[in-house]
């Protein structure tokens, strides 16, 4: 389960945001929609800890995320916390199945490359394992994007505009695994976006205005 | 993880890697080759010229002397008679004394005339045959006999100085009768024979052939017209090192006397002077590495901002990227260290090539050492440690949100 409770945060004096309460259960999905500059990236980073909330809480599982620092942070985020950004990074001097790896290894000290293996295959690029991401067509690097973040069987996946560079049919693919995934996963679901499309077919919303 | 991690990254850019290890190679090779050819210099200087306190010879450059006399790598600075040398061999303050007569070669191998306490000198010992006892029988070193391929029995034709194609002695054969051991030493690469031989080739009772001069030969038929070239020298105390110099030049204007302690320092000196040029470039071709491993991990670390922030939220920690970047430094470093090793001795090798072909000297085994390769090592460590920290540091303060937010 994850919740947050009167999150604020501040870049500067004049830029400050103040977020609604957010509860996503897991196995469910939450789709956050609003205009550029509406503080969803914001939020999105607060729940994945990548920055701190001046106040509030974001919890996750019981773990207060807000109050870990440092490397006990990194790691709880390596181990339960899965981001999928809208421009996607790879490591791009290793191969697709060794950035899967890695990341297997940051969160959880190990490399399984039998399960490393079988999410590709779930996710249908397999046979692309060997290649370097950047040989990849955008929709496969969306693919390796969710493989990864899937491979360490997280609580949480959040997502960053996950399909605004995708056209319809794959926009709705990608949609659709990724709930899916969450659902098989039992991990909560969250994506920002300013695409109508996904708002149309979700059941769990929050606009920030 | 990271280490492998490292190597991938490093090695993605293959080009500027190679430029990296190349430049770092090359400072490590040229130190690496340089103190090995020293070494092995000073190590075939230093051993011939034990139990040797001073060489007596024809006045000249006294470097000459001991280069002729001992290594047998430069010409004769001529002859003194006989009967002046044998006056201070017979001193009371000489214990040991090696008359020589040199001059001649067999295919650029040099040829000396002497007793036998000249093998004895230089810890020659018989690997096969006997010892020369009649004239015109020779004992051989080792390299001579590896190089020429010659048997006992063997016979052959001198030549007059030190190159090949010089005046051939056409009327008489030398015969070999003996092979040395290796040694190490000079007399590895000389043919001996006695002096009477030397003497008698260059007609009877008379002198040793001169290049220096090209003056006639005496003709005397009395012992005292004999010459020789140089005499070996051992004190008998060090009361003699004092006095002898002093009463030599006083009584025998026409004999030179050179240390060879003395001579073969001051070669070394020269030679230190270019050894040293070279040396100063090599650190500063090291120095070079260093800036530039600095700016190829710092000029892909902008690109790589993404990559790193990605890292850390996989779950790496703030020192997970930094060791990622240091250990990309230290990689560059370990590698070009490896390298340049293998480029030393390989340039070492091919100087011991040349010197093989040029002097018939032959280099023995490496002489590595071993404390100044740790040393160079941990150096070669600190340049890459030195090179990446700056950027290493600069990846450890990376605020993940913000590289990730702008693009």
């Amino acid at each position: 389960m994850l919740l947050t409770k009167d999150l604020k945060f501040e870049y500067t004096p004049l830029v400050k945001f103040s977020f609604p309460d957010i509860e996503c259960s897991l196995g469910d999905s939450l789709v956050i929609t609003g205009e550029s500059g509406s503080g969803k990236t914001t939020l999105l980073h607060l729940l994945g800890g990548l920055i701190k909330p001046n106040s509030g809480k974001v919890i996750l599982n019981e773990t207060e995320i807000n109050t870990l620092d440092g490397s006990s942070l990194d790691k709880y985020r390596g181990k339960h916390i899965s981001i999928i950004f809208q421009k996607m990074h790879f490591i791009s001097s290793i191969s697709v199945l060794e950035n899967i790896l890695l990341a297997q290894w940051l969160g959880t000290d190990k490399k399984d490359k039998d399960s490393a293996i079988q999410i590709l295959e779930r996710l249908q690029i397999v046979d692309q394992k060997d290649k370097n991401i950047k040989q990849l067509s955008q929709g496969q690097q969306q693919r390796v994007a969710i493989a990864r973040a899937l491979i360490n069987q997280p609580s949480l996946i959040l997502a960053d505009e996950p399909t605004s560079a995708l056209d319809n049919k794959n926009a709705e693919i990608v949609e659709k695994l990724l709930r899916e995934s969450a659902q098989t996963m039992n991990a909560a679901l969250v994506m920002v976006t300013h695409d109508m499309r996904m708002k149309k077919s979700a059941k769990n919303t929050i606009d920030l205005l | 993880m990271i280490i492998w991690l490292a190597f991938k990254n490093i090695f993605h850019k293959r080009l500027s890697a190679a430029l990296n290890i190349i430049i770092f190679a090359t400072g490590i090779g040229i130190i690496t080759m340089l103190s090995l050819v020293q070494r092995q210099f000073e190590d075939k200087f230093e051993k011939n010229i034990e139990g040797v306190d001073m060489v007596m010879g024809a006045s000249g450059s006294p470097l000459q002397l001991i280069l002729s006399a001992i290594y047998h790598i430069d010409a004769p600075t001529g002859n003194i008679p006989l009967e002046d040398a044998k006056k201070w061999m017979e001193h009371p303050y000489i214990a040991k004394a090696v008359p020589l007569a040199y001059g001649d070669s067999y295919m650029s191998f040099p040829m000396v005339g002497s007793d036998s306490s000249y093998v004895s000198h230089f810890g020659g010992e018989l690997l096969e045959g006997k010892m020369n006892a009649e004239n015109y029988e020779v004992v051989v070193g080792s390299d001579v006999v590896n190089k020429l391929k010659l048997k006992l029995g063997d016979k052959f034709h001198s030549t007059h100085g030190q190159q090949e194609g010089g005046e051939e002695h056409g009327e008489i054969e030398w015969v070999v009768t003996g092979i040395l051991k290796p040694t190490g030493k000079a007399i590895d690469r000389i043919i001996v024979s006695n002096i009477e031989s030397v003497w008698d080739i260059h007609g009877e009772g008379g002198c040793t052939h001169n290049h220096e001069e090209g003056e006639e030969c005496h003709h005397h038929d009395d012992e005292t017209g004999q010459e020789i070239t140089a005499v070996l020298l051992k004190y008998r105390n060090p009361m003699a090192a004092l006095q002898l110099p002093r009463l030599i030049k006083e009584q025998s204007k026409n004999i030179q006397l050179a240390q060879p302690a003395i001579e073969v320092n001051r070669l070394f000196s020269l030679l230190g002077i270019g050894m040293d040029a070279i040396r100063y470039l090599a650190y500063f071709i090291m120095g070079l590495s260093a800036i530039s491993i600095f700016i190829s991990i710092y000029n892909t670390l902008k690109d790589r901002m993404f990559e790193l922030a990605m890292i850390r939220t996989l779950g790496g920690s703030k020192f997970n990227v930094f060791s990622l970047i240091l250990a990309e430094g230290i990689l560059y470093s370990i590698f070009g260290y490896l390298a340049g090793f293998l480029l030393g001795i390989l340039g070492y090798k091919m100087v011991a090539m040349l010197a093989e072909n040029e002097y018939q000297m032959s280099f023995g085994q490496l002489p590595i050492d071993l404390t100044q390769q740790l040393i160079l090592f941990c150096v070669s460590i600190f340049i890459g440690f030195l090179a990446a920290i700056f950027p290493a540091i600069k990846s450890y303060f990376i605020q993940i949100s913000t590289t990730l937010s702008y693009e």
